[in-house]
C-alpha cells in the first residue's frame, strides 16, 4: 500500500506544484503586499504597516461598497437558486434528445465568456438597444428608458450568466433522491406543493448551500459585469479593487482590499453553510 | 408520472415559468446572433436584412486577427497542460488513500472558488514580481489554473463510476501501478479526459478576468479585446465573433452532451 500511494503522490505532485507556484504563491505576494505602505506604487519600501487597511476602515465608502457587494451576491445567490428548480426538475424528468437540447440551451450560455454574455445585455438594454428601440418604433415611449446602469439589469445579467451553475447543483442534488418518495409522497395524496417543500426542498440543502458558494463568490468577484453594466454608479468592492490597481495604481491598497474581499466572503460562505446544517439536523435529527 | 394531474393549473404555470427562464437563458444568444447578420451599423431587432459584412470586418481587422491567434496560441498550450496536470491528479487523488484526500481535493478545485478579482490581482503582482507582465507565459498560467478544477471534476466524475477490481486485478497479475494507469484506467476514463479537454478549451478562450490584467497589448486575447471594443465603440464586428464563439461552444458542447450520455456519466 505504501508503494501505491507513493505512486499516487507522485501523480498528485504536478498539481500541488502548478498550484503552489500560480495560486499559493500569487496569494502571498498579495497578502505581503498589503502591509505595504501605500503611495508610490513603483518604489515600494520593505516595512509593514497596517496603514493600509486602518485608512480602509476609516473610509465611510467602503461600507457602502461592502454593503453593496454582499446585497448584490446575496440577491444574485437566492434570485438563481430559487429558479433553478423550475428547470432542474424537467430536467430530471426528460430523456433523451430532448434532455441533449435542453442541456445545450442550458449550457450555451456558460460556455461562452462572459463578456459576450455581459455585451448581449447590454445591446439588448442599452438606450438605443433593441427594448428601446422597439418601444420607440411602437410609439409606446417618446425617449429611451433608462435601463442600463442600475441594479437591477446588474442582477439580470449575473442571473443570466450563473443561474446554469444552480441548475446543474440542483438537479444533480435531484436525481440522487430516490424516485418513491415522490410517488410515495403522491400517493399519499399530498399536493404537489406540499411534496415540493416537505420532501424535494430539504433534500436539496445540499444542491442549496453548493449553489450558494458558488454563486455568492463568483458574484462577489466578479469585476468585469460590474464595470460593464453598471459602470460607476454601482461601486461594488471588486470593482474598486480593479481601479486601484489599473487605475489609481495604489497596488499596496488594492492589495489590502482584496484581502478584505477575501475575508468578508469566507466568513459569510461559512455563516451560510453553518446555517444549512443546522437547517439539515432540524429536518433530518442527527 | 403521467397521470391526470400532468394538466392541472399548477401544471402548467410550472411549466410557463420553467419556458420563461429557458427562453430568457437563450435570449442574449439569440439577439447576438440575429444582429451579427444585420447589415446596418446598429444592432436592429427584427434585423432588417442579411449581411456578412461584419464577419468580413473581423477578418480584416489587424486588432481581432492579432486577438484570435493570440486567444489560439494560448488555448493551444493550455489544453494538453491543464488535462494532463488534472487527469493526473483526478486519478492520483481518487486512487490514495491519504488522510487529507478530501482537502487536496477541495485544493485542487479552489481556483474556480477563489472570487476572480483576487486571483487576477495576484497574479498582477505575480506578473510584476517576476518581470512577466504581458507575457503569454503569465496568460497561459492563469487560464491553465482555471482550466484544471473543470479537468479534475469531469475525470473525477468517470472515476467514481469505475470499477475498482479492474486496477486490482491489472496490480495482481504484476502490472506496475504507472503501467496499470496507462493500459488499464486511461481507456476507461478517456471519456472523462476528453470532456474535461474541452472544457479546459472553452475556459482559456473565455477567461477574461486574469487576462484583461496581465495582458499586454500585443498578447490581447479575444475577451480582452472585446472589453477594449465595447469600452469605445458600438460596433457589431463583436456581434461577429460572438457567433464565432457560440457556434463553437455549441458544438462543443453537443459533442460533450453526446459522449456524456453514450457513457452515462454527467456533464458535471
Amino acid at each position: 500500500m505504501i508503494r501505491k500511494d507513493k505512486t499516487n503522490f507522485f501523480l498528485i505532485l504536478p498539481a500541488i506544484l502548478f498550484l503552489t507556484a500560480f495560486l499559493i504563491l500569487p496569494l502571498i505576494i498579495l497578502l505581503l503586499m498589503a502591509f505595504r505602505s501605500s503611495g508610490n506604487s513603483i518604489v515600494i519600501d520593505d516595512t509593514l504597516t497596517i496603514n493600509n487597511f486602518i485608512s480602509i476602515f476609516k473610509n465611510q465608502s467602503f461600507y457602502s461598497g461592502i454593503l453593496n457587494t454582499l446585497k448584490l451576491s446575496a440577491i444574485v445567490s437566492i434570485v438563481c437558486i430559487v429558479l433553478a428548480y423550475f428547470p432542474a426538475l424537467t430536467l430530471v424528468k426528460t430523456k433523451g434528445n430532448t434532455k441533449t437540447l435542453l442541456y445545450v440551451v442550458l449550457l450555451s450560455p456558460m460556455l461562452t465568456s462572459v463578456v459576450i454574455r455581459v455585451y448581449s445585455w447590454i445591446v439588448i438594454l442599452s438606450s438605443n438597444g433593441i427594448i428601446n428601440q422597439s418601444l420607440m418604433k411602437l410609439h409606446l415611449i417618446k425617449s429611451p428608458l433608462s435601463l442600463m446602469w442600475n441594479s437591477t439589469s446588474l442582477v439580470i445579467a449575473f442571473v443570466q450568466v450563473l443561474l446554469p451553475y444552480a441548475i446543474i447543483f440542483i438537479s444533480n442534488s435531484l436525481t440522487k433522491i430516490d424516485n418513491n418518495l415522490f410517488r410515495a409522497s403522491n400517493s399519499l395524496g399530498a399536493s404537489a406543493l406540499y411534496t415540493f417543500f416537505h420532501v424535494i426542498l430539504p433534500l436539496t440543502i445540499p444542491g442549496i448551500l453548493s449553489s450558494f458558494t458558488l454563486i455568492f463568490s463568483l458574484t462577489a468577484g466578479s469585476y468585469i459585469t460590474p464595470m460593464l453594466i453598471a459602470g460607476h454608479q454601482k461601486q461594488v468592492m471588486a470593482l474598486t479593487i480593479y481601479q486601484q490597481a489599473m487605475q489609481i495604481m495604489n497596488l499596496p491598497m488594492a492589495a489590502a482590499l482584496s484581502v478584505v474581499l477575501l475575508l468578508v466572503v469566507i466568513l459569510t460562505i461559512v455563516i451560510t453553510n453553518y446555517l444549512g446544517r443546522l437547517w439539515e439536523v432540524r429536518v433530518y435529527g442527527k | 408520472m403521467a397521470n391526470k394531474r400532468d394538466y392541472s393549473i399548477g401544471k402548467i404555470i410550472f411549466r410557463s415559468i420553467t419556458a420563461i427562464i429557458f427562453i430568457f437563458l437563450l435570449l442574449p444568444t439569440l439577439i447576438i446572433v440575429l444582429s451579427a447578420f444585420s447589415p446596418t451599423e446598429y444592432a436592429t431587432f427584427p434585423p432588417q436584412g442579411f449581411s456578412l459584412r461584419w464577419f468580413t470586418a473581423v477578418f480584416t481587422d489587424q486588432a481581432w486577427v492579432l486577438a484570435i491567434e493570440n486567444s489560439l496560441k494560448i488555448a493551444v498550450v493550455t489544453i494538453p497542460i491543464a488535462t494532463i496536470i488534472g487527469t493526473l491528479a483526478a486519478y492520483g487523488i481518487y486512487a490514495s488513500n491519504f488522510h487529507w484526500k478530501s482537502g487536496l481535493q477541495a485544493f485542487v478545485l479552489s481556483p474556480i472558488m477563489l472570487p476572480a478579482i483576487i486571483l487576477g490581482i495576484s497574479f498582477l503582482y505575480l506578473a510584476t514580481a517576476f518581470g512577466l507582465l504581458g507575457s503569454y507565459t503569465i496568460i497561459a498560467a492563469g487560464h491553465i489554473i482555471v482550466a484544471i478544477p473543470y479537468v479534475f471534476r469531469s475525470v473525477t466524475n468517470v472515476l467514481v463510476g469505475l470499477n475498482k477490481d479492474i486496477q486490482r486485478a491489472s496490480m495482481i497479475l504484476g502490472a506496475t501501478p504507472f503501467k496499470t494507469f496507462l493500459k488499464v484506467v486511461m481507456p476507461n476514463i478517456i471519456s472523462g479526459v476528453f470532456l474535461g479537454a474541452v472544457f479546459a478549451g472553452i475556459t482559456s478562450l473565455g477567461e477574461v478576468s486574469i487576462s484583461l490584467l496581465v495582458s499586454s497589448s500585443q498578447t490581447v486575447t479575444i475577451p480582452v479585446q472585446t472589453m477594449n471594443y465595447i469600452d469605445q465603440t458600438f460596433d457589431p464586428s463583436v456581434n461577429a465573433v460572438a457567433v464565432i464563439f457560440i457556434i463553437i461552444a455549441i458544438v462543443l458542447i453537443t459533442i460533450l452532451e453526446k459522449v456524456a450520455e453514450k457513457n452515462k456519466i454527467d456533464v458535471f
